[in-house]
C-alpha cells in the first residue's frame, strides 16, 4: 500500500518552474550551434562587488587623508621650529646691538 | 618673427616675479660631529601644505602665520650644536656668505670674540624683501637660516609672543 502511494507520488505530474521552457530552448540552441546560454543575472553579485569596491576605495582615501594630515602636522611643527630659531637668533642680535648702544650712552 | 620671439622672451623674464634662490646648505660630515642637529627643509610645495594646517578666523595668529607661510618659496634651517669649541670649520660661514649675490645687503653684523657672531642679510628688490639669511656662529653652535620669498616684516612682527616666537624689536641707537 505504502509502496503504491510512493510510486504514485513519485510519478505525479508536476508543473515546471517559471522560465524552464526558455532555459531548455536556450540550452538546446547552445548544444546545436555552440551559442552559450545566457547566465541569469544575479543582482546580489553586483551589489557585493560595488560594496567591496566602495570599501577598498574608501579605505584608500581615508589612508591618504590620514597620511596627508600627519605630513601637514609635521610640516607645521617644522615651520614653527624654523620661526622660533630665526627669531631666537634675531633676538640675540638685538641684545648685542642694545648692549653696544647702552655702553655708548654710558661713555 | 625673430623680433616677436625676442619680445616674448624679454617680457617673460620681465614679468617673472623676482625671487631669491635658496642657498646651498649642504655641509657634509658636520651633522655627524654635532651633538644636536636641527635640519628644516621646506620648499614651496611643503609650505603650501603647511599653510593649510594654520587655520583660524580673521585676525587670529594662526591666520597670520598662514598668510606669511603661503607666500614663501622656502624655509631652510641648519642648526648644529657641538660638545666642544672649534668643532666646525669657519670656512663654512664664508662659503654661505659667498653665495649671496649683489642684491643682498648685510643689515646687522654683531661680532664678538668669545660670544655669538650674528649676521643678518636681506635680499631687497625695490621696496620688497624677498630673501633673508641669518648666520649665527658661536664657538659651540652654528645656525644658518635662509628664508626665500616675500617677507612681510609687519606680519612677521605680529607673530611675536605667539607659538613660542619671542618678542623682537631691533633698535639701532645712533652713536653720539
Amino acid at each position: 500500500m505504502s509502496l503504491e502511494h510512493e510510486v504514485r507520488a513519485a510519478l505525479r505530474p508536476k508543473s515546471p518552474p517559471a522560465g524552464f521552457a526558455e532555459q531548455v530552448v536556450a540550452r538546446a540552441r547552445w548544444s546545436a550551434g555552440g551559442v552559450r546560454a545566457p547566465r541569469p543575472f544575479h543582482a546580489w553579485r553586483a551589489v557585493a562587488a560595488a560594496l567591496t569596491m566602495t570599501a577598498i576605495l574608501g579605505g584608500w582615501a581615508a589612508r591618504e587623508a590620514a597620511q596627508q594630515r600627519a605630513e601637514g602636522e609635521r610640516v607645521r611643527r617644522e615651520v614653527l621650529t624654523a620661526l622660533r630659531i630665526t627669531s631666537d637668533k634675531l633676538r640675540a642680535a638685538q641684545q648685542h646691538v642694545q648692549q653696544i648702544g647702552a655702553s655708548d650712552e654710558y661713555e | 618673427m625673430r623680433r616677436l620671439i625676442l619680445l616674448i622672451v624679454v617680457f617673460t623674464f620681465a614679468a617673472a616675479p623676482a625671487a631669491a634662490q635658496p642657498l646651498k646648505l649642504d655641509f657634509p660630515g658636520l651633522a655627524e660631529r654635532a651633538t644636536e642637529v636641527v635640519d628644516v627643509t621646506l620648499d614651496a610645495q611643503m609650505l603650501r601644505l603647511a599653510a593649510k594646517f594654520f587655520s583660524g578666523g580673521a585676525g587670529s595668529e594662526e591666520r597670520a602665520v598662514r598668510d606669511i607661510v603661503q607666500r614663501l618659496e622656502g624655509i631652510y634651517v641648519r642648526s648644529y650644536q657641538f660638545d666642544h669649541a672649534g668643532a666646525y670649520d669657519r670656512r663654512i660661514v664664508e662659503n654661505v656668505r659667498r653665495q649671496l649675490g649683489p642684491t643682498w645687503k648685510r643689515i646687522v653684523n654683531v661680532s664678538s670674540r668669545n660670544r655669538e657672531n650674528v649676521e643678518v642679510f636681506t635680499d631687497v628688490r625695490g621696496d620688497a624683501i624677498i630673501g633673508l639669511v641669518v648666520i649665527a656662529a658661536e664657538p659651540r653652535e652654528l645656525t644658518i637660516v635662509n628664508i626665500v620669498g616675500p617677507i612681510d616684516i609687519e606680519r612677521l612682527a605680529r607673530l611675536e609672543g605667539q607659538f613660542g616666537v619671542p618678542h623682537i624689536r631691533i633698535e639701532v641707537k645712533e652713536k653720539r
